[in-house]
């Protein structure tokens, strides 16, 4: 069931913002293992103005996190925010997931999207947000969440008898619990785990060794595991990534189309993304801001 | 030479009559074709690089023309029904118009601070008001801090909101422009910064045919703005409803003006009838007079028409110069008929006729050259509207001084002599009083103007140039009241854009614009925000903000905006950033608007300081440019005050010899020039310490008080060296018969167009008040001088011939 979001990162990271995962989490600080980030962070985090109003610091509107080596030639490895010791590995895999793309999925998805309608994708999104819900209450759990926790499992209960199944959402239509989802990976970054290196995962797609792990470690304790027998439970989880995937087809298309170096621009994207959000973690329990609706609105906007 | 004239025109009377009816109605006929241009468009010098340059980056970003139209509840809340439905009634109602493109109010914007998500699929027009209907209590919220909307839609205190009526542009005259700066845009590059003739021709070609389109637009526009104030009257009970910007600002100056030309025209000619009435007490002199000056206007204007010279805002006072100086010659003509009626019992109308003619031939011609000189020296000033200006008038005083010369003979021709005539009790006391002034206390004449006129340089020196459209209005008005609420709750008035044009090693294929830009962007947005004078500022940056906004607040990466601006609907795009980016010449837009109404405010100043803290934000120089109206205004502005004020020596040094010419006598011509220059420099005096700006209504004031000046002074000194040269004559006794003569005709000219300009200070519209003042000030300073210094002068320097050859 995560598994979704690997498709779907290299495609919306940037238009959902701090929709993903990544940003869901509740990791209170920036991460201290990643000593190579710091340095550039902290240049970032504030714009000095020195003018005749004298010296100012503003939050900038737009970040940057270079590449080490940028393929355009340009060096900027004196600021280099992160690196790409797998390229040579993470291109190929890039290069078969583009081609996959072009010929199965995104036909497939087109196809997908315009026969089946509206409702009913919708529906099939909420069930499938609502199956992995026992997976966001852990995490909360174990990120010491005991109200989100408390709340994931509320919204479990509510959806699966009075929301049939979950393929309706009376929680957030009815009680007003909005879904917040939370991952193994945001687990990990609440412990300060470094997200080690970028990574393409086959099929999954733009991805780091951190975010892999909580991915396939999530497929296998993923709770459609305890509904299903293999393989219905394979094919339920990659029609599951794949219903996920299908409306931002077009969106892979085009933003491919106008990209010299798809590789370059869609790992750039998925890593600034990421150390943004690791830079500016979500406002935790603020009373204005309420971060749940970012992770709802998040896993929910594939269905609208 | 002057008797045959005199002869010729007494004998030809009737026929010169005759032909001045034809020439008249002929004027009178092609006076239609004279325009008067009061826009502030045609002060703006044409193939200048700033220009140029406006009109590209205008092209290329495209700005809409609009108007602003503030809504403010008196009793209801800003965020309540009552005010939705108003603005949905009244934008409706605008929108009927027909040129009309589009109202933008708070109910039709796409609140994208709704969304909690930046969805590339976003179909804006599902999240306004119109579509949810949300409630008072939502839209509040989300217009607080709004980093669009504020002080745009709605004011910083949320007592107002703004419909924003945008206008659809013209096609062809769009075209025609494109076309224009095309060839325009040569003297941005390379050396040249001439166009080539060929260039100026087309240029020439596509400006007329423009032309009738533009006027067809201006009566549009016209009756647009009136349709305006017909929509909003209705809802005037339950709010106020205020009109702004820069356009409606432009029109409200036009209205004013023309209010004034017709209330004050006709309130000063009524003065100056009971004046002249009061003066010489027969109809004759208060016929002849008017006569005269309305002929030379008449003449004048329709000799503009077929010549095609426009009046612009700078030369729009010419028809008041013109009444000043056609006046002052007829006075003079009555004064001098008037005494020889007097002293010459024995002659015939038609012989005191020819004398006064061969009399004030002379100094009448001389003074119109002299004052025509003054004038031809705009002609080098280099900036169009004043080289126009300058040629009027040189037109204006020919006419002027023809026409009086000419009608005055032939008029009285044909009336026959009346006799008895004498000076006013008062008027005589007045003359013998100075005359003796002026003779017994030379030096105390002479250390009062050093003092004065030392004091005038130290006031020149405090001279400011600084022009606020709003500043125009007086502050009691309507008009000013509504202009100023616009100006400072939404956002100022005066366009000033900055252009950034990314630099080469910013630029970056993979992304729309790197965040070292947008950065860079925020950082000079930052500054100008801080500006007292700034008023809405407007770019990129602002959707940056938004769109952190809707991202919880964290700032967008570089990608995710590139992704953003790639997946939007291009459409989209162009309506929200079209105006403030430019990919294919990667420039961005800051666009601002400044505010008028701000106190003591130092327009030179504020574009050094700008220019300083941009070089602290290490902004290179020739990666940004400042335009638009405010940068073009400030630059003319700047241009003339170096043209008028630092080429007066040009202009004095001119006169000087021109009298040197008439007067065949360096003496006297040095003589004659001080009191012009003294009542030149005591007027810019005047208004630096009384911190009155130079701004584009009254920079002229300085050509203006000379020409004024200058007269006096030549009809004063030719009728010395007249007296001068009579047998019986020492100084003193040349001095006595001058002030006996030509001293009724300088007060009696002082008196009317003092008293006649003062009128002017009832004005809503603060340049005729200034203009009204300082001309009367103008007078009275060059009777002063006059009939004090220059007798001085004359008579301690200035010694008779025959005296000279007997010693």
């Amino acid at each position: 069931m995560r598994s979704h979001y690997f498709i779907k990162m290299p495609l919306v990271g940037a238009v959902l913002g701090a929709a993903l995962f990544l940003s869901a989490c509740s990791s209170h600080s920036p991460e201290q293992s990643d000593n190579q980030n710091q340095g550039s962070n902290k240049t970032e985090s504030e714009l000095v103005i020195n003018s005749s109003h004298g010296s100012q610091t503003l939050e900038p509107t737009v970040v940057s996190y270079p590449a080490g080596s940028s393929v355009q030639g340009v060096s900027l490895s004196e600021n280099a925010a992160f690196e790409d010791p797998l390229e040579f590995i993470n291109r190929p895999i890039f290069a078969f997931n583009d081609k996959l793309f072009e010929y199965v999925l995104i036909p497939a998805a087109k196809g997908y999207t315009k026969v089946v309608p509206d409702p009913v994708r919708n529906s099939v999104g909420n069930f499938f947000s609502n199956i992995r819900e026992p997976l966001n209450a852990l995490n909360q759990l174990f990120q010491g969440d005991v109200g989100d926790s408390g709340k994931s499992v509320g919204r479990f209960l509510i959806n699966s008898t009075v929301g049939i199944l979950g393929f309706f959402d009376p929680a957030t239509s009815w009680f007003e619990i909005d879904e917040k989802v939370s991952t193994i990976n945001d687990t990990l970054v609440n412990y300060d785990v470094g997200y080690g290196s970028y990574l393409v995962l086959p099929i999954l797609g733009q991805s780091d060794l951190r975010n892999g792990f909580s991915t396939i470690t999530e497929s296998v304790f993923h709770p459609i595991q305890y509904a299903t027998e293999n393989p219905e439970t394979l094919y339920i989880q990659a029609y599951g990534g794949f219903h996920a995937f299908s409306p931002e087809a077009p969106t892979y298309e085009q933003l491919r189309s106008e990209t010299d170096d798809p590789y370059i621009f869609f790992r750039n994207l998925y890593m600034q993304s990421m150390l943004r959000d690791q830079q500016y973690p979500e406002l935790q329990n603020g009373a204005a801001v309420e971060p749940a609706n970012v992770a709802d609105d998040a896993s929910a906007s594939p269905q609208e | 030479m002057s008797a045959f004239l005199a002869n010729f025109i007494i004998r030809h009377a009737k026929l010169i009559l005759i032909v001045f009816v034809l020439a008249g109605a002929l004027a009178a006929w092609s006076a239609q074709q004279f325009k008067i241009d009061a826009s502030a468009d045609t002060l703006l010098i044409k193939n200048n690089k700033m220009f140029v340059e406006t009109q590209v980056v205008n092209e290329r970003f495209s700005p809409q023309e609009f108007i602003l139209v503030a809504y403010k509840p008196k009793n209801h809340a800003l965020f309540s029904q009552q005010t939705f439905n108003d603005i949905q009634q009244i934008s409706s109602e605008f929108k009927a118009l027909p040129r009309v493109g589009g109202v933008t109010n708070i109910l039709n914007v796409p609140l994208l601070s709704l969304s909690n998500e930046l969805d590339p699929n976003l179909k804006p027009e599902q999240l306004t008001w119109q579509a949810n209907q949300y409630s008072a209590a939502k839209m509040q919220q989300v217009f607080t801090d709004h980093p669009l909307f504020t002080d745009l839609l709605v004011n910083q205190d949320q007592t107002a909101t703004a419909m924003q009526i945008v206008f659809k542009p013209n096609k062809e005259l769009l075209d025609i422009q494109s076309q224009i700066i095309a060839i325009q845009k040569g003297i941005l590059q390379g050396e040249n910064t001439e166009l080539s003739e060929e260039d100026e021709q087309k240029i020439e070609a596509l400006k007329a045919k423009a032309q009738p389109i533009e006027e067809q637009l201006k009566l549009t526009r016209q009756q647009e703005i009136k349709k305006i104030y017909q929509i909003i009257e209705p809802f005037k009970d339950d709010a106020d409803l205020f009109l702004g910007g820069a356009y409606v600002l432009g029109q409200q100056m036009i209205d004013i003006i023309q209010s004034d030309l017709l209330l004050f025209g006709s309130a000063i000619g009524l003065a100056i009838c009971l004046i002249l009435f009061v003066l010489f007490r027969k109809i004759r002199w208060v016929v002849l007079p008017l006569l005269c000056c309305g002929l030379s206007v008449l003449l004048t204007v329709g000799l503009f028409g077929v010549l095609d010279f426009r009046a612009t805002v700078i030369s729009s006072n010419f028809i008041a110069l013109q009444l000043i100086l056609t006046l002052a010659v007829v006075v003079h003509l009555i004064v001098e008929f008037r005494q020889l009626e007097a002293t010459d019992t024995e002659s015939n109308q038609q012989d005191l006729l020819r004398e006064t003619f061969i009399n004030k031939f002379k100094p009448c011609l001389y003074a119109g050259i002299t004052t025509s000189v003054g004038f031809a020296s705009l002609l080098f000033s280099g900036i169009q509207p004043v080289v126009s200006f300058g040629w009027m008038m040189i037109v204006a005083m020919g006419v002027s001084i023809s026409a009086s010369l000419i009608l005055f003979p032939a008029v009285l021709a044909s009336f026959t002599r009346k006799g008895d005539s004498h000076e006013g009790r008062l008027s005589r006391w007045l003359v013998s009083g100075l005359s003796a002034f002026s003779l017994k206390r030379p030096t105390f004449i002479v250390l009062t103007t050093l003092v004065i006129g030392g004091g005038a340089i130290f006031g020149v020196l405090k001279l400011d140039v600084e022009n606020s459209f709003l500043n125009y209005f007086k502050e009691s008005t309507q008009v000013r009241t509504e202009l100023e609420f616009i100006d400072k709750e939404f956002g100022g008035s005066t366009p000033l854009d900055l252009i950034y044009t990314i630099p080469k090693d910013e630029r970056r294929d993979d992304l729309v614009m790197s965040a070292r830009t947008v950065q860079t962007l925020q950082k000079i947005q930052h500054v100008m925000r801080q500006y007292e004078a700034t008023g809405n500022i407007t770019s990129v940056v602002n959707f940056t903000e938004l769109a952190k906004k809707v991202n919880q607040g964290k700032p967008l990466t570089e990608y995710e905006l590139t992704v953003i601006y790639k997946l939007l609907d291009d459409s989209l795009t162009e309506q929200l950033l079209g105006a403030y980016f430019n990919p294919e010449n990667q420039q961005l837009r800051i666009s601002t608007r400044i505010q008028d109404s701000t106190p003591d405010f130092n327009r030179a100043e504020f574009l050094q300081t700008l220019r300083d803290d941009l070089d602290m934000l290490e902004i290179a120089p020739e990666s940004y440019s400042l335009t638009n109206l405010f940068v073009l205004y400030q630059d003319i502005l700047q241009r003339l005050f170096t043209s008028q004020i630092m080429t007066l020596g040009l202009v004095f040094g001119a006169l000087t010899l021109v009298l040197l010419v008439i007067f065949r006598s360096f003496k006297v011509a040095i003589i004659a020039v001080i009191p012009n220059i003294l009542t030149t420099l005591v007027i810019l005096g005047v208004m630096g310490w009384l911190a009155i700006p130079l701004d584009l209504m009254t920079i002229t004031i300085s050509a203006i008080a000379m020409g004024i000046a200058v007269d006096d002074t030549i009809h004063f000194v030719h009728r010395y060296l007249e007296e001068l040269n009579k047998e019986s004559n020492d100084s003193q006794q040349a001095v006595q018969n001058t002030f006996k003569s030509v001293g009724f005709a300088l007060i009696y000219t002082t008196t009317i167009i003092a008293v006649g300009f003062s009128l002017l200070s009832f004005s809503d519209f603060v340049p005729s008040i200034l203009f009204g003042l300082l001309t009367c000030l103008a007078m009275l300073l060059a009777f002063i001088t006059d009939t004090t210094l220059l007798p001085v002068l004359l008579k301690k320097f200035v010694k008779p011939k025959h005296a000279l050859a007997d010693s």
